[in-house]
C-alpha cells in the first residue's frame, strides 16, 4: 500500500499532475509587460543573430511555458486560425515545442542534427497563420505566452533568413521606403483633409489633442472616411487638434509583427524625435493598432505619450454633453470587438456606449463578444499578407452578424473596416448588412453643436 | 477508548517504513525538479525576478484567488465583464471537485499530523468531523474524476486530445483514493469500532460491510497485509 502511496507521489511529478505545482509557477514569472506589446531586442545594432531558430534561443521562461501546458486546448478553441482551417493550433505549437525540448535534452552532443525548430518542429505556414489577436493566452489558465514563440520564429525569418511570404516581403519594403504599408497606393496623408479646416501642428500649437491618423485611414479609400467623420465630430464638439500631415509615418505594428523588429525600431524613434520636436503631449487615433503602439511600445524608447482610442474620447464626449445626439434610425447594430482594443487594451465598454447613446438604435451583441471577440484576419501583419488556406476569417465573422440579423456591424478600427468590406461584398450581402467605423456612424446618424 | 480519535500506526508494528518511503519520495521529487529547472535553463537567461513586490500581488490575484475560485477554469468573464455565466461549467466543475477533494484530504491528514505530533486536539466530535470530511473529500474528488473521464473518453471535445499521460494521472488518482477507502473499511471492520462512531467515516463504513463477514483475525489480516 504505501509503495502505492509514494508511486503517487512521484507521479504528481512525471504526470500532468506536475501541473499543481508548474502552473502557478509560471503565473509567477509572467511577462508584466503592457498586454499588447511585444519583447524589445535591445542593442539590436549590436545583435548577433535575430529571433530564434533553436529551441536553446527561447528565453527560459518560454521552456517554462511548455511545462504548465495542461493541454486543455482553450486556446485552440478560440484560435481564429485554427477555426477556418488554417494549418495553426497555439495548442499544438506548444506541444510541437515541447516534443523537441525533450528531444534536444536526450541528445549526446550539442550540436546534434535533430530536427528542425522551424520547417520541421514547427511549419512556416503555421508561424505566418497567426493573427496576434492574443485570444489563446486571454484563455490560457496557466498564462502561456503564444505570440511571443510565434513572433520570435518570424523575427528569425525575417531577419536572419529573409524567408517570408512575397507579400510580406513587399509590405516591408513600401514601410521602409514610403513610410506605409499600403503598397500601391497613390493617395497622400494629405489627400482626406481636402476642404475640411484641418490644421499641420506646426500650424496650430494651441491643439489639444495630436490626431495620429495612422496609414490606413489616410491613404485607404473606404478608411479616408473614417478620418473626415471623426474630424467633423471632433470640431463640432470644440476640441483644438491637427495632424502631422507627410510627417506621419507607419507606427510600426505591422512591421514589429510580421518580425521585422529592426524596421519598426527605426519606425518607432523616427515617429518619436517628429512627436518630441512639436512637443505633442495628447495624441487621439482611430486605429488600435496605432493606439497600441504608441501607448505600449513607444515609451520603452522614450516616447512617453497621452493616448486615447476616438471610441474613448467620443464616449466621454458624449457623457459630458459636449456632442449630444438627439436623432437615431430604426435598426439592429453590432459591434465587433478590435483584437487589439479589446484584448490587447481592455476597452470594451466605451465603443458600446457610443451606440447605446443612439436613439432607436437597438445594439445586440454577436454570440463572441469582448473578451471572447473573434478576429477579422488582419491583425499581425495578416492584414496584408494572402489568405489561401481555408475559410476567410473574416467570412466566418460576418456569418455570425448576418445570423443575428444585423443590419450594421459597427467597428472601431480601420483593418476591421476593410476586412469585413470585402467580406460583405463577396458574400453579396451589401443589401443586408454594411460596416461602419463608429465614427461614421455617430456622424451620420445625429450630431448638433451644442450652443 | 472514551473519546472517539485516532490511532495513528494502529497495529502496525512497522510504521518506520513509512517514513522511510516518504524520505525516499521527497528525494525522488527534489531530483525530478532539478531535472525540470535544468530543461528550462537550456534557454536564454531573463530576469523575471524584477518586480517583486507586482509579481507577488499578481501571484496572489491570479494564482490563489482567481485559481481557488476556478474563474478562469470556468471561464466566468473577466476582470471587466459583468456576465456571470460560465461558458466551461463542465470543465470548470470537473477541476472544482478534484481540488476541493484533494484539498480536504491534505487538511485532514495535516490535522492528523498536527495531533499527533504537535498538540493533541483530535478527538471526540472534532475527530469525527475529520473523518466526515476525509471522506467527504474522496468522495467529491471520485466524482470530479468521473465527470473528467465522461468529457475526455465519451463527450470527446476536439480540443482535447488523450495520451496515456491523461489515464495514468487520472487512474492515480483513482487508486489513491479508493485504496484509502479499502483500507479503512478494513480497519474499522477489524477495530470493530463502534458504529455510531465509524458511521462520520460514511464511505470507509460502507466498505467496512465488505469485510463484516470475515473473522476477525482476517480483517486485521487484510488491514495489515494492505496498509
Amino acid at each position: 500500500m504505501f509503495t502505492i502511496g509514494a508511486v503517487i507521489y512521484i507521479g504528481l511529478l512525471f504526470t500532468k499532475l506536475s501541473h499543481i505545482l508548474i502552473s502557478p509557477l509560471n503565473v509567477f514569472f509572467r511577462s508584466l509587460r503592457p498586454k499588447g506589446a511585444l519583447v524589445t531586442i535591445v542593442d539590436i545594432e549590436e545583435a548577433e543573430a535575430f529571433g530564434v531558430s533553436k529551441i536553446e534561443d527561447f528565453i527560459w521562461k518560454q521552456l517554462l511555458d511548455l511545462d504548465a501546458c495542461t493541454r486543455c486546448g482553450r486556446c485552440q478553441d478560440s484560435c481564429p486560425a485554427y477555426l477556418s482551417q488554417k494549418p495553426l493550433s497555439p495548442k499544438k505549437v506548444i506541444l510541437d515545442l515541447k516534443a523537441l525540448l525533450l528531444e534536444r535534452s536526450k541528445a549526446k552532443s550539442p550540436d546534434n542534427n535533430g530536427r528542425a525548430l522551424i520547417g520541421e518542429a514547427i511549419l512556416e505556414d503555421e508561424i505566418w497563420s497567426c493573427t496576434a489577436c492574443r485570444s489563446c493566452q486571454e484563455h490560457c489558465p496557466a498564462f502561456i505566452e503564444h505570440i511571443d514563440k510565434l513572433i520570435d520564429m518570424r523575427r528569425n525569418l525575417v531577419m536572419e533568413q529573409a524567408q517570408m511570404p512575397e507579400t510580406v516581403t513587399g509590405t516591408l519594403r513600401s514601410i521602409e521606403t514610403r513610410g506605409h504599408p499600403w503598397r500601391g497606393t497613390m493617395a497622400t496623408r494629405m489627400d482626406w483633409t481636402e476642404g475640411l479646416d484641418i490644421k499641420h501642428i506646426s500650424e496650430a500649437p494651441d491643439a489639444e489633442f495630436l490626431y495620429w491618423v495612422g496609414c490606413t485611414a489616410a491613404l485607404d479609400d473606404r478608411n479616408q472616411k473614417v478620418a473626415i467623420a471623426l474630424s467633423k465630430l471632433l470640431q463640432a464638439a470644440g476640441i483644438k487638434f491637427a495632424i502631422l500631415g507627410d510627417e506621419e509615418s507607419c507606427c510600426g505594428d505591422p512591421a514589429r509583427r510580421m518580425g521585422n523588429e529592426y524596421l519598426f525600431q527605426l519606425q518607432a524613434l523616427k515617429n518619436i524625435e517628429t512627436l518630441t520636436k512639436y512637443n505633442v503631449r495628447k495624441i487621439v487615433t482611430a486605429c488600435p493598432h496605432g493606439y497600441n503602439t504608441l501607448k505600449n511600445e513607444y515609451p520603452e524608447f522614450g516616447g512617453k505619450f497621452e493616448v486615447v482610442h476616438h471610441t474613448e474620447l467620443l464616449a466621454e464626449l458624449l457623457w459630458s454633453g459636449r456632442l449630444q445626439i438627439t436623432r437615431g434610425e430604426h435598426g439592429i447594430v453590432t459591434y465587433h470587438d478590435s483584437c487589439y482594443l479589446g484584448r490587447h487594451n481592455d476597452i470594451y465598454e466605451q465603443p458600446r456606449r457610443i451606440l447605446s447613446a443612439i436613439p432607436e438604435l437597438t445594439p445586440v451583441e454577436m454570440v463572441r463578444n469582448r473578451r471572447e471577440g473573434f478576429c477579422c484576419g488582419a491583425g499581425g501583419g495578416r492584414c496584408w499578407m494572402e489568405e489561401t488556406i481555408g475559410v476567410r476569417i473574416s467570412h466566418l465573422r460576418v456569418e455570425e452578424a448576418l445570423k443575428i440579423q444585423a443590419q450594421i456591424l459597427a467597428t472601431a478600427c480601420p483593418l476591421c473596416l476593410i476586412m469585413f468590406d470585402d467580406a460583405i461584398k463577396a458574400k453579396d450581402a451589401e443589401e443586408s448588412l454594411k460596416v461602419m467605423d463608429l465614427a461614421e456612424i455617430a456622424n451620420e446618424y445625429c450630431i448638433i453643436r451644442p450652443t | 477508548m472514551d473519546q472517539a480519535h485516532r490511532e495513528i500506526f494502529w497495529n502496525i508494528d512497522y510504521g518506520w517504513i513509512i517514513y522511510i518511503l516518504a524520505a525516499l519520495a521527497v528525494a525522488v521529487i527534489a531530483y525530478a525538479i532539478y531535472r525540470r529547472v535544468r530543461l528550462w535553463r537550456l534557454g536564454k537567461p531573463e530576469n523575471r525576478l524584477d518586480n517583486l513586490g507586482q509579481r507577488i500581488k499578481s501571484f496572489i490575484v491570479i494564482a490563489i484567488v482567481d485559481g481557488l475560485a476556478h474563474r478562469r477554469f470556468l471561464a466566468i468573464g473577466g476582470p471587466k465583464i459583468k456576465s456571470l455565466v460560465p461558458k466551461e461549467p463542465l470543465a470548470g466543475i470537473m477541476h472544482l471537485l478534484i481540488v476541493i477533494g484533494a484539498g480536504l484530504l491534505l487538511f485532514v491528514t495535516a490535522m492528523d499530523v498536527i495531533s499527533h505530533y504537535v498538540v493533541d486536539f483530535s478527538h471526540g466530535g472534532t475527530y469525527l468531523a475529520f473523518s466526515f470530511l476525509g471522506d467527504l473529500g474522496g468522495v467529491l474528488l471520485l466524482i470530479g474524476v468521473a465527470i473528467a473521464l465522461v468529457r475526455r473518453y465519451i463527450q470527446r471535445p476536439d480540443r482535447l486530445d488523450s495520451t496515456p499521460d491523461d489515464a495514468i494521472a487520472l487512474a492515480l488518482v483513482v487508486i489513491v483514493v479508493l485504496t484509502g477507502f479499502i483500507l479503512e473499511g478494513a480497519r474499522i471492520a477489524a477495530a470493530a469500532s463502534p458504529s455510531e462512531w465509524a458511521r462520520w467515516s460514511f464511505l470507509g463504513y460502507s466498505f467496512s460491510k465488505i469485510f463484516s463477514g470475515a473473522s476477525p483475525g482476517t480483517q486485521l489480516a487484510w488491514y495489515q497485509s494492505l496498509w
